[in-house]
């Protein structure tokens, strides 16, 4: 009966607190009567007794058919959690680099291994951050009933799209809300980066330039909070084509402006040697980047149009 | 088909009625390892994984009544179907007719 005795505990270890003095209870008294069923030719033996446990069961899975974890996410939130963490882990990778790129700068010699660990340990840093609050939030929502109700709100039949083109891909939609995210982080760095940090960044707007910030932030809000939108929609109607159209425009508009501009962007407060490398051989191609930008945002809108002329 | 499959299959449809099997063996006091037996003899096998957590979940809903009894010198949990357990059974009861007699005519077409 010691073998008994040591799988209850086994099982015990595995169960809730609140519900382990019942199921315990239980789960001896039927364990009792199997053995009492099988000792027709006296007490069973350690090995006849090891033989009915090991039917029963691991003590793990026994515990899981008492008493059921839920799962941290439900499988039908499953795809939805899933695109929001790997777009978390892109936007978590791109600030990670710009980390290390900062600390690049600041550093008087190049060293490649060293910039390699900063950006691995600094991407598992925020990805970790990323995925607790992504969780947390992914459980709460769904033990509150939250998601399945979002899903129920959202759902008729006459919203669905008539053509596979007017479909809302709800990825394309975390993907511009991820972007606009981006870009409020990268303007507004004064808000999440040490004073210290900022001042060695290889990159800043020069002074009398600050309205570029403002403009784009309201334009990343707008585009924000438009993405959010969409999240909430199957598919795209005009109106929401024209918007979305209007929204790779005025961003075109923008980073043309700036790249035509001259003096928009000044060298570091403090410049440290890698700032001075930056400076020497890199700096000219900011605008360039600008202006490719700006095209390749053009030749966006222009293949969302031809989507809207179709719709 | 391999026999794997076929046993999960098999697996599938009777833990569709185990319930309704379940609910119709509590009519009288049963504890979880009689209440097995009880089963087994009547042609539905089923392990006691299975049974013995189905059971509390069905008391937990209310459907089944429980007490703990002393027998033969050791306490027992004796299961039996309470007024609700009943009402759900017949209702159970009537839809199992129906689909067996849907099945049955399905069943014979060729």
């Amino acid at each position: 009966m010691e073998l008994l005795e040591r799988y209850l505990a086994a099982v015990t270890a595995e169960l809730p607190a609140d519900k382990q003095h019942d199921i315990i209870r239980e789960l001896r008294a039927n364990l009792l009567d199997q053995i009492e069923a099988q000792q027709q030719d006296g007490p069973l033996d350690d090995i006849q007794l090891s033989q009915l446990l090991l039917q029963q069961g691991h003590p793990i899975d026994v515990a899981q058919r008492f008493a059921p974890s839920a799962p941290l996410i439900a499988s039908e939130d499953m795809p939805l959690y899933k695109t929001v963490l790997w777009h978390g882990a892109a936007l978590m990778a791109v600030i990670a680099l710009l980390k290390s790129l900062g600390g690049l700068v600041l550093a008087d010699s190049i060293n490649p291994v060293r910039l390699l660990l900063q950006l691995g340990f600094s991407f598992i840093d925020n990805f970790a951050t990323l995925l607790l609050v992504v969780t947390a939030i992914f459980y709460g929502a769904g033990q509150a009933g939250w998601t399945k109700e979002w899903r129920q709100r959202q759902w008729h039949p006459a919203r669905l799209p008539r053509y596979p083109l007017a479909r809302m891909k709800l990825s394309d939609s975390i993907t511009d809300l991820t972007s606009a995210l981006f870009l409020l982080l990268l303007l507004w760095t004064p808000l999440w980066l040490s004073v210290e940090a900022q001042q060695h960044l290889p990159v800043r707007l020069a002074d009398g330039m600050e309205h570029w910030r403002y403009l784009l932030t309201v334009f990343a809000a707008l585009s924000a909070v438009f993405a959010c939108y969409r999240l909430t929609q199957f598919s795209w109607q005009r109106w929401s084509k024209w918007c979305y159209i209007l929204d790779h425009l005025v961003f075109a508009v923008i980073f043309a402006a700036m790249a035509l501009q001259r003096d928009v962007f000044a060298a570091p407060e403090q410049f440290s040697d890698g700032a001075r490398f930056f400076w020497t051989h890199a700096a000219g191609s900011i605008s360039y980047i600008l202006l490719a930008t700006a095209v390749v945002l053009l030749l966006l809108a222009a293949n969302e149009y031809r989507q809207l002329r179709r719709l | 088909m391999n026999d794997d499959r076929l046993d999960k299959l098999r697996l599938e449809l009777r833990r569709g009625v185990l319930v309704l099997a379940v609910l119709a063996s509590s009519r009288t006091p049963q504890y979880g390892y009689s209440l097995r037996k009880q089963l087994n003899d009547n042609g539905i096998e089923i392990d006691e994984g299975t049974l013995y957590p189905l059971v509390r979940r069905l008391a937990e809903q209310g459907l089944l009544d429980s007490q703990w009894q002393m027998a033969e010198g050791r306490e027992r949990r004796y299961y039996q179907l309470s007024a609700t357990g009943a009402e759900v059974l017949a209702q159970l009861s009537t839809e199992w007719q129906q689909l067996h007699g849907s099945l049955a005519t399905l069943l014979e077409q060729p």
